[in-house]
């Protein structure tokens, strides 16, 4: 009897540990799970708004079968003067400049400070800054600079040129979206940069100062170590750009206000927040499940794409 | 032919490593442009500020004439969003701010933890729910948040913010829990034998081991959280923020004219705070490496 008790004994403790030790890690993590499907159930509850209507007053929804999604549909209408077709250039764009533009340019700049160009740190702070300031403040400072009565118009007239200067400014159709873009142009790559740059610094210094044994020129160094090593960062934050592009119009709005769509500087993403700041959530909802349906396909198989091209995740 | 092929190879390195190198200071010429821009604009940004709005108009590359500190208290009159002076607005940053910090403080380090010491029914398949969650982009979810908010009493709250905020499972718990799995676990492991529970093991063993990286996250979200129009804009109408103030100031302006400086002294106000924690903090947030971890 006492040797039954005595092998059960440590059984029962070791038990005991497990248990405790498994209730605790569910205590700890209970509430980030019910969160995350608490989430869940919040992007579902789109595609059950998309189908329902919604008053300001009263929340309660009415069903209204494919109503929200004729109403997006007729936004497309080009018989009206600002109509959304616009709006989907204007994001096609966002993602041209976005992966073909800040994309390549951030990961050039990254590589030059990895490679400890001169004056690479005090670069690397500067070059950080747009992604510390607010976006308020860095859209204030180019407006002003770029208005009628900015610093812009002045440098145009001691050049001579002032005639050449938009005579309503820049901040009217067609000159808007091309003002933006070049905001863009010249605060997107900050982010990435960063992102690359983590990556660059994970690659052990052994595979570099092997290569430079081996004779290998910088750009060997570049494009067979160094950019194959970071290709999995490169693909995932690419994909995350791709896909937020999709909602991307936060600088329209803050730039153009409520005027962005008639001057030209609509976006799908600006759309949507629109249609949801105006408690049409319904119309709000339609649209975005018709992008999601859109979307996540085209950002799935980009990120599969790249993967396939991208080497393995373990080095 | 041996020596035919080492020719070949040699000339092509060559012309190649010529392009490169053109390239390459080329891209560092642009690179220098880009840094000397952000400079420009905030020295800009500051003279301007000090500036009568006559002097502004004249010429806004000069030094200012007189140095007008009046635009500062000028600014404390003028900044105003939907009946929210400047403190207020500040008041409802620092809020804001106390929010974010606090869930970034405990619930990311909390899933993280348990995702990686422990073993528990249902691991997998939430670690794969959180991967599939992130990889399937949704888009235009906000008027769902916005309803569900409305539904549940906690839009255009604080309530609201500090729930809807306090997720943790995601990139911040995969980027604890890698965290957490490299630690030694000798000391917890001594811990353990002279009788301490699991909470104490966290909090005294792991959780201050984290705040080196915990530090970066929450600085990053501090000024994120201050930076951040979208967030008040869209879920917190009645707390606005001193970005939604700004904005304001500058849409005001747009509208029907007034003072540039003055707007100026309001963004110099903006800025000041983000760029003293910036000078602080920016070599531990340069040197966090976590970020390439992303894969």
């Amino acid at each position: 009897m006492s040797l039954f008790m005595s092998k059960k004994r440590p059984l029962t403790g070791m038990e005991r540990i497990r248990r405790r030790r498994t209730l605790f890690a569910m205590l700890l993590i209970a509430w980030p799970v019910f969160m995350f499907v608490f989430a869940q159930v919040v992007n579902m509850n789109m595609f059950y708004m998309a189908f329902h209507s919604y008053s300001r007053v009263d929340l309660d929804p009415q069903f209204v079968g494919w109503d929200n999604f004729e109403g997006v549909f007729k936004m497309f209408d080009q018989a009206k003067v600002v109509n959304e077709w616009q709006a989907v250039k204007n994001s096609v764009e966002v993602g041209f400049v976005t992966l073909c533009i800040n994309a390549p340019v951030s990961l050039l700049f990254a590589y030059l400070i990895f490679s400890k160009v001169p004056g690479y740190k005090p670069l690397r702070a500067l070059l950080y800054l747009p992604c510390v300031t607010s976006a308020v403040v860095l859209v204030l400072i180019f407006r002003n600079f770029f208005d009628y009565d900015g610093a812009l118009h002045m440098i145009y007239q001691v050049l001579g040129v002032g005639d050449k200067f938009p005579a309503n400014g820049w901040f009217v159709q067609p000159y808007a979206w091309t003002a933006i873009q070049i905001f863009n142009i010249w605060t997107g790559f900050s982010q990435n940069m960063m992102f690359f740059l983590s990556s660059m610094n994970r690659v052990s210094d052994d595979f570099v100062e092997a290569a430079k044994l081996d004779g290998a020129t910088e750009p060997q160094i570049f494009f067979k170590i160094v950019l194959p090593l970071i290709s999995p960062t490169v693909v995932t934050m690419l994909t995350i750009a791709l896909a937020s592009v999709f909602g991307w119009g936060q600088q329209s709005l803050l730039f153009m206000d409520s005027m962005a769509a008639s001057e030209g500087a609509g976006a799908i993403g600006l759309t949507m927040l629109n249609l949801a700041k105006s408690y049409n959530f319904g119309p709000a909802s339609a649209y975005g499940v018709m992008l999601t349906l859109i979307g996540a396909p085209i950002t799935l198989c980009f990120r599969a794409l790249g993967r396939k091209f991208s080497v393995s995740e373990e080095y | 032919m041996r020596t035919i092929r080492k020719d070949r190879i040699k000339t092509s390195v060559t012309v190649g490593s010529v392009s490169w190198e053109f390239f390459k200071w080329l891209t560092y010429a642009v690179m220098i442009l880009a840094a000397l821009s952000f400079v420009f604009i905030f020295l800009w940004l500051a003279i301007n500020a000090l500036k009568t709005g006559s002097d502004y108009a004249a010429n806004s590359f000069t030094l200012p004439a007189t140095w007008d500190w009046q635009n500062f208290k000028l600014v404390i009159d003028q900044m105003n969003y939907r009946n929210h002076n400047l403190f207020q607005l500040l008041g409802n940053s620092l809020i804001y701010i106390l929010i974010v910090t606090f869930n970034a403080m405990i619930w990311p380090q909390f899933a993280g933890y348990a995702l990686a010491r422990f073993e528990f029914p249902g691991k997998k398949i939430i670690e794969s729910a959180v991967y599939v969650a992130m990889i399937i982009p949704i888009i235009g979810a906000t008027s769902s948040v916005m309803q569900m908010r409305m539904a549940l009493g906690l839009y255009d709250n604080w309530l609201g913010t500090l729930i809807f905020g306090s997720g943790g499972l995601g990139m911040g718990s995969i980027l604890y829990a890698t965290l957490y799995r490299g630690m030694p676990s000798a000391f917890a492991e001594a811990a353990y034998i002279d009788g301490a529970g699991e909470w104490r093991v966290f909090l005294n063993i792991y959780y201050p081991q984290s705040v080196p990286m915990m530090l970066i996250f929450i600085v990053q979200g501090v000024i994120a959280a201050w930076n951040d129009y979208m967030g008040p804009y869209m879920m917190l109408p009645s707390h606005p923020t001193i970005a939604l103030g700004l904005q304001e100031m500058q849409a005001r302006f747009v509208h029907f004219g007034g003072d540039q400086p003055i707007m100026f002294a309001g963004t110099v106000i903006v800025l000041i705070p983000v760029l003293v924690i910036y000078t602080i903090f920016a070599d531990k947030i340069m040197g966090n490496t976590a970020f390439g971890s992303l894969k």
